[in-house]
């Protein structure tokens, strides 16, 4: 059973996972592997982003339990936990989807021992630092700092994950890694990872399979500016700086990588300049998402393609024209074809959840038992989180995609009419061509119930929604 | 036949005035059965089958929407009595209205009876009345 | 005249003003009917009776009867006539006077034999006087001898004499016979008086089986010598009415044809016997003046139809179920349409004793202008019923051939005191009766009409 170990570093990997998470959901397919791990890498244990992004990863892991694996549908792919892909032994490695880094709230002086380092080493360490590296506590990560990532992270091998991971690599298991560039965290951390697990002279176990694995990246450049303010630790002015040297580094430091994915995007609206910590919590971006179908993408690739030519394989993203609203119709063709029906799918799903399904009095419905299930079976909550979580749900992601700086806005989600919901594509009706009407969902719905055998009526809901949504779909939209 | 709907109908008594109990036996006792049963069958293939299979509506499925064609069918069965009284007839007597009940009664036990196979045939109407 | 006719309300007023018209006009029953009768006679008299739908009189549900042959096909290949020419016929023919009144008999016989004379529906007329034998005569002469008188007159005859030599003689070839007389009849032994109706069964003992006899009975002046039945003479008689009688004799089918065509309209009495028992248009009314709670179980499929088979369906002395049959008793001879009469001897025969016979009565205005089924039928007789039957129960309703109450009066045991009545005019009907009765149940001599009736339990 290949597995998919993807490595999200910083507060950008947060927020790629989490927009994977969601086209998972959305049921995009993710071949050649049938389990992704994600394996989140944050020191900071605060961050908002992060944790979003786990509590949609439990939700989605809950579901998926429910539902097992299926042909197609939403949250078709297994995401699950580290620990849960094997029998711990030793019971040292928590069941999350977060590295943990055992709470480190000491400064870097004092995880550095800089007070007992002799005279000479405090001198070089007070070169390559500056006070405010030293003194600043590690707890909100390495806030843009990759000089201070770097020295922590190294000790990651050596970390109980790490070795757990290994031992449970398999062959044919993948690795990917997401980071930023421009961070602090990701910058330094993705380079650091790779080198330990691609390293000839590891004391990690499968030390083969790990270095014959097929292994991608995605780095994404600026594509935010922060704030300019003055007692700021970080200062978005110099994240062209730090790209520069990083691109630098990468240049000749890479090795053992199968295909690396740039993404970048000229800077907008300035976020909130948050370091870290609860105040990290940034929109969803369009960047994000396409960083994550940069994974889908190297999974689409076999080993074959992977390792056909010399070194590793660059991919960079261009959208079909430079539009501050990013609707179906900007995006490249192979874009469109992978993510315009899922996403709509699951907009209809999302949509027609939150309207209809709790005041449903037609034979599906009674037939799922749906109206005590929502009230009273977890699962159903455990979905209505998924879709409609204010802080982590579906709705909030659409909403923080449209109204982020650029704006990926492909539907009117102020509308609840199904006709209009792709923006530049509405429905056509006619006089007996009522279009996604409710009426035709219901319709849809109940046909599908009949046809569908299934005991468990929480998939069974699943598996309905999905049909009808590509029924509709395909039927009424057929093509953005 | 005629015996089946003379039992039917003479549950309520003999017809009245008694003169006329033969139409009611040889020609109205049947034709309201027959048209009763016909009708109410009509109705059930239009609600079950008509408009909520092939004419794919699933938002006139619901219990109230089940209650309206039952109501229409028994004023349909109502009324037949009192036309097939007329064509026939028969002295008027507040027996014809007497009859009328029962028969727009039965149309709406048939019907209700009838409902819980039809539905089985039907798609968005599967679970009406319940 | 409108009895039969039905008006449905909308065709009421149509037929109204033609109503008037008709009203107004000077048509009498007779006259229309002599109109159509001689239209329908004309192609009749080729001797090939064609039953056309023109002629067929539809009438409700009414069974075919006597009524509806003679209407459609009558016809009478030969006719008899005999008159009695014997000296007790003179007073009734006086040898007329310059300006000497006629009598009765003279109006009536003359203007019968000139309406029999003329009329179309008879092929072959024969006329005869009745002396020791009957004598040919032709219409002319026997004419001038009602109305001049009778210059000779012949030896009497006894009636039996007649009775066998015009049976046995002149009945073959569907011919019919009447025979005008007073119909004294003296047996030679006065002892042999209590024997007149055997006498008279036997002297049409001989005659053809289908052998019927209407007798109608008049009264009429008689001028002359009265010669009473036992012994001696009354001269210059008589202050009172004489009674005469003309009886029709021949196939009962004829017999009844013959009644209800030219004797029409005779004033005076009549006794029919012989003729087939009527089967009179008849139903039980659904609607009309019932009580109780039954129903006509034969009706069929159309409301307010009648028929013959009642189911009772609750019956008690104290609230007993009351049914209406309706008879259409037009076709029958006058006496039989009497409701005194039928209220009398119209009786319910069965084995029950639950039903009876309430009342009779005639068709009112009412009741023709009705609409209704009841408009078709001319009587109505009630039927109460007491208890509800257990079983089905045959019944039949019936008017018995019963000695019309007149005979009793016209009949006398002694005439030597010349008076309105005849000398044993009952032993010699009697006689009659008794005769035809038994050769044949389905005769009115045995039963003037029958319904077969029914009823059941529901």
């Amino acid at each position: 059973m290949a597995k998919l170990f993807l490595f999200g570093i910083g507060g950008t990997g947060s927020r790629v996972v989490r927009s994977l998470t969601m086209l998972l959901a959305s049921g995009i397919e993710l071949p050649n592997c049938q389990q992704v791990v994600p394996i989140i890498i944050d020191p900071d244990a605060h961050n908002a982003d992060m944790n979003r992004t786990v509590q949609l990863l439990q939700t989605y892991q809950q579901i998926y339990k429910r539902l097992g694996p299926r042909e197609e549908g939403f949250f078709k792919t297994d995401i699950s936990t580290l620990s849960s892909i094997s029998q711990d032994v030793n019971g040292s490695v928590k069941d999350t989807f977060v590295f943990d880094f055992g709470g480190i709230n000491r400064s870097f002086r004092d995880y550095l021992g800089y007070n007992s380092l002799p005279v000479e080493s405090k001198a070089l360490v007070e070169s390559l630092f500056t006070t405010d590296n030293l003194e600043s506590p590690l707890t909100i990560g390495f806030r843009g700092s990759p000089n201070v990532g770097s020295i922590v992270l190294n000790k990651l091998a050596e970390s109980p994950e790490m070795r757990f991971f290994a031992d449970n690599f398999q062959q044919d298991d993948r690795v990917f890694f997401v980071s930023s560039i421009f961070g602090g965290t990701g910058a330094a951390g993705f380079p650091l990872l790779l080198k330990n697990l691609k390293d000839p002279n590891t004391r990690l176990s499968n030390a083969r399979y790990l270095r014959d694995a097929l292994t991608g990246a995605v780095t994404v450049m600026p594509y935010f500016a922060l704030q300019s303010e003055d007692q700021q630790v970080i200062d978005s002015n110099n994240f062209l700086t730090k790209t520069k040297a990083a691109l630098g580094y990468y240049e000749n430091h890479l090795q053992g990588l199968d295909a690396l994915y740039y993404l970048a995007d000229t800077p907008d609206t300035p976020y909130d300049n948050q370091p870290g910590g609860v105040g990290q919590r940034n929109k969803a971006h369009i960047i994000e998402m396409l960083a994550a179908l940069s994974i889908v993408d190297f999974m689409h690739y076999t080993s074959l393609e992977l390792r056909s030519g010399q070194g590793p394989l660059f991919h960079e993203y261009g959208l079909e024209g430079d539009t501050a609203e990013v609707q179906f119709q900007h995006l490249p063709t192979e874009t469109k074809d992978m993510v315009a029906q899922h996403l709509t799918q699951l907009l209809y799903f999302t949509k027609y959840h939150k309207q209809h399904l709790p005041s449903d009095d037609a034979p599906y419905a009674k037939n799922l038992n749906l109206q005590y299930a929502l009230k009273n079976e977890p699962i159903f909550k455990q979905l209505d989180a998924f879709l409609h979580n204010p802080d982590f749900g579906v709705d909030g992601w659409f909403n923080e995609l449209s109204q982020n700086r650029r704006a990926f806005r492909p539907f009117n989600l102020a509308t609840d009419d199904f006709n209009m919901m792709i923006n530049g594509k509405p429905v056509e009706t006619g006089f007996f061509n009522k279009g996604i009407s409710r009426n035709y969902l219901l319709d849809a719905l109940n046909t599908q119930e009949k046809k569908v055998p299934d005991d468990d009526s929480f998939r069974k809901l699943i598996t309905l929604m999905y049909g009808v949504t590509d029924e509709a779909f395909r039927d009424k939209v057929k093509v953005v | 036949m005629k015996s089946f709907f003379r039992a039917l109908y003479e549950v309520i008594g003999l017809p009245q005035p008694s003169s006329e109990t033969p139409v009611y036996r040889e020609v109205i006792f049947p034709n309201i059965g027959l048209l009763n049963i016909g009708i109410t069958l009509a109705l059930l293939v239009l609600f079950y089958l008509v408009i909520n299979r092939y004419m794919r509506v699933a938002t006139f499925s619901r219990p109230r929407h089940w209650a309206l064609f039952l109501g229409l069918n028994a004023l349909i069965a109502f009324v037949i009595v009192i036309a097939q009284a007329n064509g026939q007839n028969v002295e008027s007597h507040s027996y014809i209205y007497w009859l009328a009940l029962l028969n727009a009664i039965y149309a709406a036990v048939f019907f209700f009876i009838l409902s819980l196979i039809f539905r089985k045939l039907s798609v968005n109407a599967s679970t009406t009345p319940f | 005249m409108f009895g039969p006719m039905r008006f449905s309300s909308l065709s009421f007023y149509k037929v109204l003003p033609a109503l008037a018209v008709l009203l107004a006009g000077c048509y009498s029953r007779s006259d229309m009917e002599a109109e159509q009768g001689a239209g329908k006679t004309t192609p009749a008299a080729t001797e090939q009776p064609e039953p056309t739908a023109a002629a067929t009189k539809p009438k409700g549900n009414t069974a075919p009867g006597p009524a509806k042959t003679a209407a459609s096909a009558t016809s009478f290949p030969q006719v008899n006539v005999f008159l009695e020419v014997s000296g007790s016929m003179q007073g009734f023919m006086p040898a007329a006077g310059a300006n000497a009144q006629t009598t009765q008999f003279q109006q009536q016989v003359s203007e019968w034999l000139s309406g029999l004379e003329r009329d179309g529906r008879v092929q072959q007329r024969r006329y005869f006087r009745i002396a020791d034998r009957p004598i040919a005569d032709t219409y002319r002469a026997l004419s001038e001898t009602v109305r001049r008188g009778i210059r000779q007159p012949a030896t009497s005859t006894s009636i039996p004499a007649i009775l066998d030599t015009v049976a046995n003689r002149y009945l073959a070839d569907e011919a019919i016979s009447v025979i005008i007389s007073d119909f004294i009849y003296s047996p030679q032994n006065p002892g042999d008086v209590p024997y007149i109706n055997t006498d008279i069964a036997d002297a049409l003992a001989h005659s053809r089986r289908d052998l019927a006899v209407s007798v109608y009975a008049f009264k009429s002046d008689f001028k002359g010598t009265y010669y009473p039945a036992m012994k001696g003479k009354v001269a210059g008689c008589c202050p009172q009415p004489i009674p005469y009688y003309m009886w029709v004799l021949g196939p009962a089918e004829l017999v009844g044809q013959f009644d209800a065509t030219l004797m029409k309209d005779q004033r005076g009495e009549q006794a029919h016997f012989g003729l087939a028992a009527a089967e009179v248009p008849s139903s039980v009314l659904s609607r009309f003046h019932r009580k109780g709670t039954w129903f006509v179980a034969d009706a069929g499929k159309q409301a307010g139809a009648g028929g013959h088979a009642v189911a009772v369906e609750e019956a008690t002395a104290e609230e007993p179920a009351e049914f209406v049959v309706g008879l259409d008793l037009a076709q029958l001879p006058e006496l039989f349409q009497k409701p005194e009469y039928l209220q009398k001897n119209l009786a319910l025969r069965g084995n029950t004793t639950t039903a009876k016979v309430a009342k009779v009565e005639a068709a009112t205005e009412a009741t023709r202008r009705s609409g209704g089924p009841e408009a078709a039928y001319t009587h109505f007789a009630t039927i109460r019923v007491t208890a509800k039957p257990r079983s089905k129960q045959d019944l039949t309703l019936a008017l018995p051939a019963a000695r019309p109450t007149w005979v009793q009066q016209w009949s006398t045991a002694n005439d030597s005191k010349p008076g309105p009545y005849t000398f044993a005019l009952n032993r010699q009907l009697d006689g009659l009766q008794r005769l035809l009765a038994s050769r044949n149940t389905g005769t009115n001599a045995a039963d003037v009409l029958r319904v077969s009736l029914s009823i059941q339990p529901d």
